[in-house]
């Protein structure tokens, strides 16, 4: 088992990350920054992988993981700016308009 | 090179992004009439390879006719939704030059997505499109209900995404590739597949449902909706729907074939909880693009019933189910974003009432819309509903088709109230005339198609035959 | 010992150019002083202030620009690893990806999203 100890790791991480989308209700640059911690647990699966199979492409992998991550965290950050200009406020319960 | 119908498209994007830049603030509406030109002409290129079968970039896109099939598909739905742009006048917020630019980058994404035979290529086309569509339902700034939805949105697709990558880390690091000819081959090779690749499996599964809204994974899409605006709506509620079908069956059935017991089941779940809460969540809505969320949910799990055997004639009905939900979809919404009241847009259902005084045809349209979508004969929207019915008794399939047909009877129940409302309510307050006559012609056309299908629903079902052949034939 | 050689040939590359600029703008360069380049240097705040407390929203928009463009060239890395055995197909692709992030960088400059005022 021990070569696979870093699925360990990532599912810890992958579990913190999901738990902190759902259990916060405070503020959503946290849930942005649960995404981030997603994101990275995939890649340090994907790079642990690479290394036990001798194969290069799950770094690769990785390595587009980073650059979306970064055009999804701008992305996320400009539609919080939108909404923070209009509900004065970023806390998750905030968000309560849509419903029916 | 260059005729690959994606790159030509990427090229064109870019020297229209470009002379974006130039136009003046008051005349988007040229940029939208050169991305529907744009659209036009990379729809030749598409047809023009229909049959072509080849993979191009290291077995990282495949040139199939099941992905041009599709890819011609989403290029009418976004060139509809463009030209709805043109036609219709919209509020100031739509009125930027980037729309039709982000539409532009979305299908993009959609395009590469049906043809990808790769999970990394799969993963970042998915990522193009859904990004492209987070700022399209943040796009209205002076709308509150835009940015909320765009939050939800943002969280649930980010989610979403996280999940796929989890699950095809998995994947990869059992079968040491991404490719989906090497998965094939890894599952064929296997006497047991290992667990651990069923739950990347499912990961991936689930990604791909909240993506489709397919319930038990449908909570953002009434409230992104009624939130965004209507055109984007509009959009949302086909185009992508399209793609990331085309991406479930590609996915489903070529690399993971060999395990269909182990998706079939989930898929069966999956489609019986969009069916049941499709139907029942429509019932308590006063809000029409709410109530077109619900019915998109109730429609999602008609469709997945119909990969449930992973069959060629299921995929075939599959294709037949979603060029005329398309269409009964596209004309719903033309006529939602002609819905207004002293110039201000209003979507609630009791705005429609007494419609069919003020407004005969269109009211008339829009009830065989409604009719079509419930399902009553002869209409389009019955013959999608037969053949995947058919498709599931066939199978033996029977709990599956009673409870098909029992929620189309809820469905059939809203829909007739919104044409009683619009036919038989004494209006409250009426609606603006709609005085546009380019969206008065383009509905009656979607009217008249669903109307005229039962006449050549031959023609379909070969067209639909011999494209899915292509998914199964060459393998 | 011989692969190493290089590197020390680059060490002093490096070396000299540095020192080079750094001794060059001492001797040659033009002096003024005044009270904005004594103080600490802080980027675009007060270098002494309440440390929580809002800035800017023009900082965050060049932030996003600039984590983007950042970002991407991260893909320059493997590329220029393997460039030996990528070929013409491999080189150009690269050019072309580099076109398509300019265009990107022209359209924000265009659009005005980097003009300070």
């Amino acid at each position: 088992m021990e070569p696979f100890n870093f699925l360990i790791l990532s599912s810890l991480l992958f579990s913190v990350g999901f738990l902190g989308i759902f259990i916060n209700r405070k503020n959503l640059i946290t849930i942005l920054m649960s995404i981030e911690l997603m994101l990275l647990s995939a890649n340090i699966n994907f790079i642990g992988f690479s290394d036990l199979l001798g194969d290069l492409s799950g770094q690769i992998f990785s390595l587009f993981i980073l650059v979306v991550a970064a055009a999804e965290a701008a992305i996320g950050l400009a539609i919080l700016t939108i909404f923070f200009k209009k509900s004065n406020s970023i806390s998750v319960d905030s968000i309560n308009r849509l419903k029916g | 090179m260059i005729y690959i119908p994606e790159v030509f498209m990427s090229i064109g994007f870019l020297i229209i992004l470009i002379i974006s830049v130039f136009v003046k603030k008051n005349q988007n509406i040229v940029l939208g009439y050169l991305s529907l030109l744009l659209i036009f002409l990379t729809q030749f290129f598409v047809l023009k390879d229909i049959f072509l079968f080849e993979e191009i970039f290291n077995n990282f896109f495949v040139i199939d006719s099941f992905g041009s099939f599709l890819k011609s598909v989403i290029l009418i739905c976004a060139g509809f939704v463009i030209y709805f742009y043109i036609i219709v006048k919209n509020d100031s917020s739509l009125n930027r030059s980037e729309f039709s630019m982000i539409i532009l980058i979305s299908i993009i994404g959609m395009m590469l997505m049906v043809s990808s035979n790769d999970l990394l290529s799969l993963f970042v086309s998915i990522e193009l499109q859904s990004l492209a569509l987070y700022i399209l339902v943040s796009f209205s700034k002076e709308d509150f209900n835009s940015s909320e939805a765009g939050v939800k949105y943002f969280v649930i697709g980010s989610l979403s995404t996280c999940i796929f990558l989890f699950g095809s880390s998995l994947i990869y690091g059992l079968v040491g590739s991404t490719n989906f000819s090497e998965i094939s081959q890894f599952m064929s090779d296997q006497y047991s597949v290992p667990l651990l690749l069923v739950v990347g499996l499912i990961f991936i599964l689930v990604s791909l449902s909240l993506k489709i809204s397919a319930a038990p994974f449908h909570m953002w899409t009434p409230d992104v909706y009624q939130g965004s605006p209507s055109l984007v709506t509009a959009f949302l509620s086909t185009a992508p729907k399209v793609a990331v079908f085309g991406v479930l069956i590609r996915v489903l059935v070529y690399p993971f074939g060999e395990i269909i017991v182990d998706w079939g089941k989930i898929l069966v779940i999956l489609s019986i909880f969009s069916m049941l809460i499709g139907s029942l969540g429509a019932l308590r809505q006063d809000d029409l693009k709410r109530l077109m969320a619900y019915s998109t949910i109730n429609h999602i799990g008609f469709i997945l019933m119909g990969l449930v055997p992973g069959s060629e004639d299921g995929i075939t009905a599959i294709c037949i189910y979603l060029i005329f939900y398309i269409t009964m979809n596209l004309g719903v919404f033309l006529f939602i974003l002609n819905m207004k009241r002293d110039q201000l847009n209003v979507t609630k259902i009791k705005d429609l009432s007494g419609l069919y005084k003020t407004e005969p045809l269109i009211a008339g349209c829009l009830a065989l819309l409604f009719f079509s979508m419930a399902g009553i004969p002869p209409l389009a929207g019955f013959i999608s509903k037969l053949l995947i019915l058919n498709i599931v008794i066939d199978n033996n399939l029977f709990f599956l088709a009673i409870i098909a047909v029992i929620t189309s009877v809820i469905s059939a129940f809203y829909y007739i109230r919104l044409v009683k409302s619009m036919f038989f309510d004494s209006p409250t307050e009426e609606l603006d005339l709609l005085t546009n006559s380019q969206s008065k012609l383009l509905l009656s056309i979607f009217g008249l198609f669903n109307l005229s299908v039962i006449f050549y629903p031959q023609f379909f079902l070969n067209l639909c035959a011999s494209i899915t052949l292509s998914l199964f034939a060459l393998r | 010992m011989n692969e190493y050689i290089p590197i020390l040939i680059f060490l002093i590359f490096a070396f000299l150019l540095s020192f080079g600029a750094f001794f060059f703008s001492i001797f040659v360069g033009k002096k003024s002083s005044y009270a904005e380049k004594n103080s600490t240097y802080e980027c675009g705040f007060e270098p002494f202030d309440d440390s929580r407390g809002r800035f800017e929203v023009k900082f965050y928009l060049v932030a996003i620009l600039f984590i983007i463009f950042d970002l991407e060239i991260i893909f320059l890395f493997p590329w220029a690893v393997a460039f030996s055995e990528i070929g013409l197909f491999g080189f150009l692709s690269m050019m072309f990806f580099l076109f398509v992030l300019t265009i990107g960088f022209v359209y924000e400059w265009m659009k005005g999203a980097l003009d300070w005022s």
